[in-house]
């Protein structure tokens, strides 16, 4: 997660119709869009919609000499506005985005074990649901692999900003799940 | 509190500049309030994100798996809705044919798979036989022509029929009828 992140620059031949780099930066990308859209409380359905939509205008982006430094704040960021659209457009909640029927325990874990791994990841979730959407957003992003220049941008707040905000939302989950 | 408290996620995220990377970094292993926040950090970061990343591919089988259980209910009764007219009781009761040319026909029509009967046999029970006709509130009203029905020169010349499907807000057939 924090190691150092590589930069999404590519030239404007990688748009070609048919490249491999589009077609890697398409498979490299996607999944941890389409993560972060679901985490955001969109259905899978949505999630791709919005996904494609965000790959199309990158493609119009860069096809018509738009900018090509930070390809992977601008796709998150365009991604993210337009769930953000439809959240006020559907006037839905993306309040609690973590499902709570979850089970992840091993199953060569004593029963004790299983237990309390189980109660330290209801633990979590309940601390993830209590955050709020900044502080949510920003931990999402940084899971995804994003430097905090990245979220800025994504989000449209200062790098500074992000770095406190991710600061207070480690420390309020730390402090609740008692790790 | 340890005056490099305040730093440590940003040192973890490798997001300080280099002077203060090296300063903390220096500081930690000696530190047992750092080293033991960092680590709390760190785990919980990695909870974060195994959270985040097990959450939406299971949303995701999840939601499939419905929408294939969806489209196979609604498959199924689409299949039983065609198939019905051939077999059901209620139907033919309605037909406003001679009753020997309805008697005929079920003769010299092909068998209907077993797992269509079963569909078949179970909707009309739902559908009260005085709603055949004027169901309250029909959604959807399909009409589909005998020929459609039937394979060529199944039915007796001169016989012609449309079927009437109404399908219910929920999807259900709400009423099926057959008129000349």
């Amino acid at each position: 997660m924090s190691g150092d992140s590589v930069p999404f620059t590519l030239p404007v031949s990688a748009f070609g119709s048919g490249s491999s780099e589009a077609t890697k930066l398409f498979e490299e990308l996607r999944t941890p869009l389409l993560r972060y859209l679901a985490c955001l409380g969109l259905s899978t359905d949505e999630a791709q919609d919005i996904a494609q939509d965000a790959f199309l205008s990158l493609h119009r982006h860069v096809s018509s000499g738009g900018a090509q430094e930070n390809i992977r704040s601008w796709l998150f960021r365009v991604a993210h506005n337009q769930a953000r659209n439809r959240q006020t457009s559907y006037e839905r909640r993306f309040s609690a985005p973590f499902d709570a029927s979850r089970d992840e325990i091993e199953d060569h874990a004593t029963p004790e074990r299983k237990l309390l791994a189980k109660e330290k990841a209801r633990l979590l979730r309940e601390a993830i649901r209590e955050l709020a959407d900044a502080e949510r957003e920003c931990l999402l992003l940084r899971a995804e692999g994003l430097r905090y220049r990245e979220i800025g941008e994504v989000l449209g707040i200062a790098t500074s900003t992000v770095a406190d905000t991710v600061d207070r939302a480690i420390r309020k989950l730390a402090e609740k799940c008692n790790v | 509190m340890c005056e490099f408290s305040g730093r440590l996620i940003a040192w973890i995220d490798g997001e300080l500049p280099q002077e203060e990377t090296a300063a903390v970094s220096a500081h930690v292993p000696w530190c047992n309030e750092c080293r033991r926040d960092a680590e709390a950090f760190r785990s919980v970061s990695v909870a974060f994100a195994e959270c985040a990343r097990t959450v939406a591919p299971q949303r995701a089988r999840r939601l499939r798996a419905g929408v294939i259980a969806v489209a196979a209910i609604a498959a199924a009764v689409l299949v039983a809705l065609l198939v019905m007219p051939r077999k059901s009781p209620v139907l033919q009761a309605h037909l406003v044919l001679p009753g020997a040319a309805i008697t005929e026909v079920p003769a010299v029509l092909p068998q209907a798979p077993r797992t269509v009967a079963r569909h078949v046999k179970r909707i009309p029970k739902r559908v009260p036989a005085q709603a055949v006709w004027m169901p309250a509130e029909p959604t959807v009203q399909i009409a589909i022509p005998a020929d459609a029905l039937f394979p060529p020169g199944a039915l007796p010349d001169g016989i012609n029929f449309v079927a009437d499907l109404q399908l219910a807000a929920n999807g259900s057939p709400a009423s099926v009828a057959l008129r000349p």
